[in-house]
């Protein structure tokens, strides 16, 4: 059951400002002069912006201790998050909270934390959202805002962040303009053709190769990415951190001794590529990828995941 | 990924640069033949090591190679080590196995051996081998099981009081006693990659041949990504395979 709201955009502050008096809450702020999800002390600071990161930190630290107890996460409000990152995190759940694990801080963080997610008014310029699930989600959501013009068009999956005072009920007409809007942004960003993308795939690609001409190994589109869950474990003095880690890096595989399975730029590119477009699909029958852009928009070198799904079926 | 606390029961030296480490099982959980735990050493870190024995504890024998296992040779009796396990999926259990094993391979093959022994179970062969003579662990129990099947070792170099043979792994395959029994393979990668050669050369077929792969781990459960090959977590859905499962991926030999 999705409950369906109009939301008048000269009442979005007075619903951040009831969000604020209720929960920690989160959004993207300009903070020396860079937009980043921080806590929002009061609702100017809010900015309708897509961010460079998205807060996958809130689910998924950079870097946590594993040996300090549960800490206490209180209910936290994150508003503003981007669709794409969004359905990310969804896909973060399959690793941390299905299998033969799971991770209890994770589970903690993602039952107190409640995502607002606006839709994409605009592509940007490295997104391929349409790809795969759009700028407004069909599921995976739990409170969605959509720019109809006057007013926003909320999606929720329950009321308990509905303020009844500022929200009204949607009617037919809105989510037909809704319709309407999403198919315009469908026109603008065509969907690449993804159809059996995970067998037609092959390990021999030529772009590994190309890739690792230009890659100079940094990592930042692991970091960036909204669904890389891949984590180094260390120990430091007595404790234990589980830090963010990249299959980029020439560490990620070797062996203790020094032997490594992947001791070239091209092979480490390949397994990136392939574990997000073939080996998850082949677990998990979908893509590691929301068609973000983010890799793309942080490589300092601009090498293109569009790329390597274009490179098939030709 | 909380390891429990455990102590150290004894630690002897196998070979000058290989000890054995019994660990009290705190967890009390039997393992399987080829699955693994995560020994941790407070202030190291942790390593993935395949259980050998589990008579009276757990049982690692141990080649120092790196920052952990430094660590834990310079441990002793009682001291405290965390354990995490058992992990993996280890040897399907046959009625007929041809072990073969490289050097510091040789602790899951004594796992299988023990556990098929313990159960009646004697189709065994095993072919073992070393660097050096010196390089041998489980000397007494070679001769041990020589009572119920045949085994062989060999060494790369042997020495002035070396009287058996010489040559890598591979060349002992001429005493292969029964080439339509199952072939489990435990050793460093290039002694793999040469062995299931060999063996397909002999008309094994690839799905009676099972690995025993080695690769970086970090989580042991299967979401790190660190021990990735193809679709499979080495961790998770290993450290034992079924060659004719994974024989099409690319990076499976490096």
């Amino acid at each position: 059951m999705i409950y369906r709201f109009r939301l008048k955009k000269e009442n979005l502050k007075k619903y951040i400002e009831w969000l604020i008096e209720n929960y920690e809450v989160w959004g993207p702020a300009k903070v020396h002069g860079e937009t980043v999800f921080t806590i929002l002390k009061s609702a100017d600071e809010f900015v309708d912006e897509r961010t460079l990161l998205g807060p996958k930190e809130l689910l998924f630290p950079r870097k946590e201790n594993i040996f300090s107890p549960d800490s206490d996460i209180k209910e936290r409000v994150v508003i503003g998050v981007r669709s794409c990152d969004l359905r990310g995190y969804a896909m973060l759940d399959d690793i941390f909270l299905s299998g033969i694990y799971r991770d209890e801080k994770y589970e903690k963080r993602r039952k107190n934390t409640y995502f607002i997610n606006f839709v994409c008014k605009e592509p940007c310029e490295y997104g391929f959202c349409t790809t795969f699930y759009g700028p407004r989600l069909k599921d995976h959501f739990y409170m969605q805002f959509m720019d109809l013009g006057e007013y926003y068009l909320v999606e929720a999956v329950d009321k308990k962040l509905i303020k009844d005072d500022l929200f009204e009920p949607a009617d037919e007409k809105d989510l037909e303009l809704a319709e309407k809007i999403e198919k315009e942004f469908y026109e603008k960003m065509k969907p690449l053709n993804i159809e059996n993308l995970h067998k037609k795939l092959d390990w021999n690609n030529p772009l590994w190769k190309e890739f690792a001409e230009r890659c100079i190994s940094c990592g930042a589109c692991n970091f960036a990415c909204p669904t890389c869950f891949c984590f180094d474990v260390y120990d430091e003095g007595d404790e234990r951190y589980r830090e963010w880690d990249s299959c980029i890096l020439e560490g990620f595989t070797r062996l203790a001794g020094g032997l490594n399975p992947r001791p070239t730029l091209d092979l480490r590119l390949r397994q990136r590529f392939l574990h997000k477009l073939k080996f998850h699909y082949e677990n998990y029958g979908y893509y590691l990828c929301t068609g973000c852009g983010r890799c793309i928009e942080v490589c300092p070198v601009k090498i293109d995941i569009r790329d390597v799904i274009r490179s098939v079926g030709k | 990924m909380i390891p429990v606390k455990s102590r150290i029961i004894d630690m002897w030296n196998e070979t000058p640069d290989t000890k054995s480490i019994l660990i009290e099982d705190t967890i009390g959980k039997e393992p399987l033949p080829g699955q693994f735990y995560l020994l941790s050493v407070k202030g190291y870190g942790e390593i993935p090591v395949s259980v050998a024995s589990w008579k009276e504890g757990l049982l690692f024998t141990i080649k120092k190679v790196g920052h952990v296992t430094g660590a834990l040779h310079k441990m002793k009796r009682n001291d405290e080590i965390g354990i995490r396990g058992p992990y993996g999926k280890g040897f399907p259990i046959k009625e007929n196995v041809t072990l073969i094993a490289g050097g510091i391979g040789i602790p899951p093959a004594r796992a299988y051996i023990e556990y098929s022994l313990s159960r009646g179970m004697y189709k065994l062969q095993l072919l073992y081998g070393a660097r050096s003579p010196r390089d041998l662990v489980y000397k007494d129990l070679l001769d041990e099981w020589k009572k119920y099947f045949d085994v062989q070792v060999t060494v790369d170099v042997g020495d002035e009081n070396w009287k058996g043979h010489v040559g890598v792994v591979t060349t002992l395959f001429k005493y292969i006693k029964d080439k339509d029994s199952y072939f489990y393979l435990i050793g460093p990668t290039a002694m793999l990659k040469n062995a299931v050669i060999e063996l397909q050369k002999m008309g094994v077929s690839p799905d009676k041949i099972y690995l025993s792969l080695e690769r970086h781990m970090k989580c042991g459960i299967g979401i790190c990504g660190h021990c990735n090959i193809g679709r499979y977590y080495v961790c998770k859905d290993g450290p034992v395979f079924r060659y004719s499962d994974i024989m099409d991926i690319p990076e499976l030999f490096f």
